[in-house]
C-alpha cells in the first residue's frame, strides 16, 4: 500500500505549461523590484549618533565641573 | 541550470538570472501544487505569483535560513494554503482522462481506466486531509528536501513534521483501504 500511495502521489504531479519560464521573464521586465532597506547605518545616522553622544558627554562634564566648583565653594 | 549566484544577480535586476531560477524550479513547484490537489489553472496562477514574489523580493533571500528551493517552496505553500482557505469557487483538481494524460506514458484504455479510478480514489482521500497536511505530504516527495527543510517550509519543528507526515500517510492509507473493502 505504501508503494501504491507513492506511485499515486507521484502520478498526481502537474507540469508547467510550455513557455512558462519565458513568460515569467517577460513579466519580470515589467515588474519593479522592491528595494530592501539596508540594515547598515547610513552616514547621517552615524553623524546623529556621534552628535548625541558628544552632547551627552559635554553635559556630563558640565555637571561634574559644577558639582566640583560647588563642593570647593563650601 | 540555476547557480547560487543567480539569486544575487536577480536581486540586482538581472532578468536572465531570474529566468534560470524559474527554469530550474518550475517543475518542482508545479509537481508540489499538483500533489496538494490544485487544478492546472490555479496551480499556474500560484506558480506565477510565487516567481514574481521571488523577483520582487530577491534581495530578502537569506541563504543562512535555508536553500533557495526551500524559500521558493515556502512562498508557494503560503499562497496555495491561502487560496485553499478562501471561500468561493473550488480550486481543487477534478480527475478526468485528460488530467491523467499529463503524467501518462500512453497506457492502454483498460490500464488508463484503472489509473483513472485509482486517481479518483486518491483525490477523494486527499480531500479528507487538511491543506497543511497535503502540503507536508507533497513536499516530502521533493527529492532534494530533507526533513529539516520540510519542517522549515511547514513552519514547525523536525519532530512535529515527522509525526504529522506519518499521521497523514497513515490516514491516507486508511481511507484508501476502506475504499477498497
Amino acid at each position: 500500500m505504501n508503494n501504491d500511495i507513492d506511485a499515486l502521489l507521484v502520478g498526481k504531479s502537474l507540469v508547467p505549461p510550455p513557455g512558462f519560464a519565458a513568460r515569467l521573464t517577460t513579466l519580470a521586465r515589467a515588474t519593479p523590484q522592491v528595494q530592501e532597506q539596508s540594515r547598515a547605518f547610513r552616514p547621517w545616522q552615524w553623524a546623529a549618533l556621534g552628535a548625541g553622544a558628544g552632547l551627552g558627554a559635554l553635559r556630563l562634564c558640565e555637571f561634574v565641573f559644577v558639582a566640583f566648583v560647588a563642593v570647593g565653594a563650601q | 541550470m540555476a547557480r547560487d549566484a543567480d539569486i544575487s544577480e536577480t536581486a540586482k535586476g538581472d532578468h536572465l538570472a531570474f529566468g534560470r531560477i524559474v527554469a530550474a524550479h518550475q517543475n518542482r513547484i508545479f509537481a508540489y501544487l499538483g500533489r496538494i490537489g490544485l487544478d492546472g489553472a490555479t496551480a499556474e496562477d500560484i506558480a506565477q505569483e510565487t516567481f514574481l514574489r521571488v523577483w520582487r523580493h530577491a534581495g530578502k533571500y537569506n541563504p543562512r535560513l535555508g536553500s533557495l528551493t526551500t524559500w521558493i517552496l515556502t512562498i508557494a505553500r503560503n499562497l496555495a494554503l491561502t487560496k485553499l482557505s478562501l471561500p468561493g469557487r473550488p480550486v481543487e483538481m477534478s480527475i478526468n482522462a485528460e488530467t491523467l494524460e499529463i503524467a501518462s506514458d500512453a497506457p492502454l484504455p483498460d490500464e488508463q481506466s484503472i489509473r483513472l479510478q485509482r486517481q479518483q480514489k486518491l483525490h477523494a482521500a486527499l480531500a479528507c486531509l487538511s491543506p497543511a497536511d497535503r502540503s507536508l505530504l507533497s513536499s516530502s516527495y521533493i527529492d532534494e528536501l530533507d526533513m529539516a527543510a520540510i519542517a522549515r517550509i511547514e513552519g514547525c519543528s523536525v519532530g512535529a513534521a515527522k509525526v504529522r507526515l506519518h499521521r497523514a500517510r497513515q490516514r491516507l492509507r486508511q481511507i484508501l483501504e476502506e475504499d477498497n473493502e
